[in-house]
C-alpha cells in the first residue's frame, strides 16, 4: 500500500472516530459528554490541520532504509496471526500456538524444519509452564483440558 | 532504634534472603513479560505470602514490586515492547539503543537507574515518611489535575518531527480512555451495547497492541535479520562504562527524587514520574536533540524515576493507610492478611515488621542490581536472534498476555486491532508513545478535574487557589513553551 493510501486511510478513520464520538457526546446526561466533546472537537480540529500540512507537502515520512519492511511478508504474518486469535478459542492456547508458531517461522523463512519443531514445541511450553502453572494466570483451554 | 535492630534477624536469615532473591527473579520475568503487570504479579503471590511470616511475606511481596517495575524495561529496551506501561518512556529511547548495537549498555544502565532510584525512595520512605505523607494531603483534585495535565507536556516535546501529528495521537489516546462507564455520572459512553466495554478500553491490552504486536508484524516483514542494524558476531556486548554511570549521577538523583514525590500522590502512577523525569533531563540535556534516538540520559531519566515510585507509594500507604497507587492498594491486601492494619499506629505497633521491610527492599534493590548487570550481556543476546524466530514467539506471548487480564478474548481481539494502529503509526511517522501517554492520563485528568469543579461549585478559580497549584501552573506553562525555543536553538547550532 502506498505511503499517500496510508494517509488517507489515518485521516478518513480520524475525522469518522472523533466526528462520531463529538456527535454522541451531546446525547448524555449532565457534565458526562462535555469532556469527549472537547477532545473530539480538538481531534477534528487538528486532524485538518494535518490534511493543510499534507497538501503543503509538510509532511514528510522519509524512511530509514535500514528499517525497510517486505510488505508480503508482513500481510502473511497479520493474516497468520488472525487465524491464530480466531482458533485459539476452540483448539486452546497450547496447541494452536505451536502450529502458529511452526506456521509463521515457515513462512518467514526458516528453513530448517527441525530447528522450527523444535523452537515452537519448547516455546509454547515455556510459555504454557511459565504462565499456566508458575503464575497461575488463566490461558485459553481447549476440551482435551490445555 | 530497637525497631530497627529487632528487624534485622527477620531478614538476615537464610530462608527470608532466599525468598527475596526468589521474589526478585519473579518480579523480573512478571515484569518483563507483556500483559502481566506489577498490579498483577503483587496479587497473584499474595496466596503464597498465606505460609511465610509477616515480615518475609511482605520481603517477598516488596521484591516483586520493585523487581516487576524494573523488569519492564528489559522487554522495552530489546524489543520495543514494554512489559508494563510504566516502561513505555524508557523504549523510546532504549530500543534506539538496541538497533545501535548498544543493548548491553542501555540494559545495564537501566538495571543502576533502577537500583539508584529505588534506593533513594526507600531512604525517603525511612527517614521523611512522616513530613512527606502530610504534603500528600494537601495535594486535592486540581492540584492532581494540573500535575497530570504536566504530565501531558511531554507530548509537546516528544512531538519534534510534527506537533499536530503528536497532540493529535495523544488526544487519540485521551478519546480512547473515555470510554467505558462514567465514574461521576454512571452514564454509559461509547460502550455500544458490549459488556466487555463496560469497564473501558483496557490500557494493557491497549499497550500491548501499540507496541508489542505492531512490534512483531515489523520484525516478520523487516529487510534485516536481526533487531540490530548491523551485527558483528565477533563483537563482545558491552556493558555501561563508569564514566557514563557518574555522568548520569545527578540525573538519577533528580529522577529518583521526582519519582518518589510523584509516587507518594495517590493516583498520579508511574507514567507521571517517567514523563516528568525524561523531560526535565531533556531540558536540561546540552544534546536534547538526541533524546528520542538513543540517548542515554533520556532512558535513565525514566528507569530510575519508575522505581522510585515504588518506595514513595508506599509513604502514604504505611503511615496514613492510602494506598498511593493500583499495585500499593493490593499490597494493602497483602498486609491486612497478616494482621497489619497501615496508618500511623503501624510503626509503633509492629515497628520490627515494618523496619523488615525497608531492609527487605535495600536487599531487593541489590539483588536486582546484581542480577541486572551480570544478566545485561545474556539479556541482549535476544536483540541478535533471528527476527523471524523472535516475532511469532513475541505474537504467542501478546496473545497469552491479552488474555490473562481479564481471561476473554475480547482483550485479544484489541490488543490486535491497536496492533494493526500502531503499525499504521509507525509507518506514518506518529510517535506511540503520546497515544499511551493520553490514555493513561485521560482518565486522571478527566475525574479530577471535574471532581475540582464539584468542589468549587464551579469556580475556575480553584486551579490557582494554592501556591502548589501556582507552580504547578508555571511548570505547565514552562513546558509548553520551553521545547519552541529549544528547537530554536538546536536549528541555529545546526545552522
Amino acid at each position: 500500500m502506498k505511503i499517500e493510501s496510508k494517509k488517507i486511510g489515518m485521516i478518513v478513520g480520524v475525522y469518522f472516530i472523533s466526528i462520531m464520538f463529538f456527535i454522541q457526546s451531546f446525547q448524555m446526561i449532565k457534565d458526562s459528554g462535555l469532556f469527549p466533546r472537547f477532545v473530539s472537537g480538538l481531534i477534528i480540529f487538528l486532524n485538518t490541520l494535518y490534511v493543510i500540512e499534507i497538501y503543503r507537502g509538510r509532511d514528510v515520512t522519509t524512511k530509514n532504509k535500514k528499517d525497510e519492511i517486505v510488505y508480503k511478508k508482513l500481510y502473511i504474518m497479520i493474516a497468520l496471526s488472525v487465524i491464530y486469535i480466531l482458533i485459539t478459542p476452540f483448539l486452546g492456547y497450547f496447541f494452536t500456538t505451536i502450529i502458529y508458531m511452526a506456521v509463521s517461522m515457515k513462512s518467514l523463512g526458516v528453513e530448517n524444519n527441525k530447528k522450527i519443531l523444535f523452537i515452537s514445541i519448547v516455546s509454547a511450553l515455556v510459555i504454557y509452564l511459565c504462565f499456566s502453572i508458575l503464575l497461575k494466570v488463566h490461558i485459553p483451554v481447549s476440551f482435551l483440558g490445555i | 532504634m530497637s525497631d530497627f535492630l529487632n528487624a534485622v534477624p527477620l531478614v538476615f536469615n537464610f530462608g527470608t534472603i532466599l525468598i527475596s532473591l526468589l521474589g526478585v527473579v519473579l518480579g523480573i520475568i512478571v515484569g518483563a513479560l507483556p500483559g502481566l503487570s506489577s498490579t498483577m504479579g503483587v496479587a497473584l503471590f499474595i496466596p503464597i505470602t498465606y505460609i511465610m511470616s509477616p515480615s518475609t511475606g511482605l520481603v517477598f511481596l516488596g521484591a516483586i514490586y520493585m523487581a516487576s517495575t524494573y523488569g519492564g524495561s528489559i522487554s522495552a529496551i530489546l524489543l520495543n515492547t514494554p512489559g508494563t506501561p510504566s516502561a513505555v518512556i524508557t523504549a523510546i529511547d532504549g530500543y534506539e539503543l538496541t538497533k545501535k548495537g548498544q543493548s548491553g549498555e542501555a540494559l545495564s544502565m537501566a538495571t543502576i537507574a533502577s537500583f539508584v532510584g529505588g534506593i533513594i525512595s526507600i531512604f525517603a520512605l525511612m527517614f521523611i515518611s512522616p513530613p512527606l505523607s502530610k504534603m500528600v494531603i494537601k495535594f486535592g483534585a486540581a492540584e492532581m489535575f494540573l500535575l497530570s495535565i504536566l504530565g501531558l507536556t511531554i507530548i509537546v516535546s516528544l512531538s519534534n518531527g510534527s506537533l499536530i501529528k503528536g497532540l493529535m495521537v495523544g488526544l487519540l489516546g485521551v478519546l480512547i480512555s473515555v470510554v467505558g462507564i462514567d465514574t461521576i455520572t454512571g452514564q454509559y459512553r461509547y460502550t455500544f451495547d458490549m459488556l466487555p466495554l463496560f469497564s473501558g478500553v483496557s490500557i494493557i491490552a491497549t499497550v500491548i497492541g501499540v507496541y508489542s504486536t505492531s512490534q512483531v508484524f515489523k520484525l516478520a516483514a523487516q529487510k534485516r535479520t536481526t533487531i540490530q542494524y548491523e551485527y558483528d558476531s565477533s563483537k563482545k556486548l558491552k556493558i555501561v562504562s563508569l564514566k557514563v554511570v557518574m555522568k548520569n549521577m545527578f540525573n538519577f538523583v533528580r529522577s529518583g527524587i521526582i519519582g518518589t514525590f510523584v509516587g507518594i500522590l495517590p493516583g498520579a502512577g508511574v507514567s507521571i514520574a517517567s514523563a516528568l523525569a525524561y523531560n526535565t533531563s531533556k531540558s536540561t540535556s546540552k544534546h536534547p536533540e538526541n533524546y528520542g534516538k538513543g540517548e542515554m540520559d533520556g532512558l535513565a531519566a525514566s528507569e530510575a524515576a519508575n522505581n522510585a515510585v515504588v518506595g514513595g507509594s508506599l509513604v502514604p500507604l504505611l503511615t496514613l493507610g492510602i494506598p498511593g497507587n493500583a499495585v500499593s492498594g493490593v499490597f494493602l491486601g497483602g498486609l491486612i492478611i497478616h494482621g497489619l492494619q497501615p496508618g500511623p499506629q503501624l510503626f509503633v505497633k509492629h515497628g520490627e515488621i515494618v523496619y523488615s521491610l525497608f531492609i527487605g527492599l535495600f536487599i531487593t534493590t541489590f539483588f536486582m542490581l546484581i542480577l541486572g548487570i551480570f544478566g545485561a550481556k545474556i539479556f541482549a543476546k535476544i536483540s541478535t536472534m533471528p527476527t523471524n524466530v523472535i516475532a511469532p514467539i513475541i505474537m504467542a506471548l501478546c496473545v497469552v498476555g491479552a488474555f490473562s487480564i481479564s481471561n476473554n478474548m475480547f482483550n485479544v481481539y484489541i490488543m490486535f486491532a491497536f496492533g494493526l494502529f500502531g503499525l499504521l503509526l509507525s509507518e506514518l511517522k506518529f510517535f506511540q508513545a503520546p497515544f499511551v501517554l493520553g490514555l493513561i492520563l485521560g482518565p486522571i485528568a478527566e475525574q479530577e478535574f471535574r471532581r475540582a469543579l464539584l468542589i468549587s461549585k464551579g469556580s475556575y478559580n480553584i486551579f490557582i487557589s494554592s501556591w502548589i497549584d501556582i507552580v504547578l501552573v508555571v511548570l505547565i506553562i514552562l513546558s509548553l513553551i520551553y521545547p519552541y525555543f529549544q528547537n530554536k536553538k538546536i536549528s541555529k547550532k545546526n545552522c
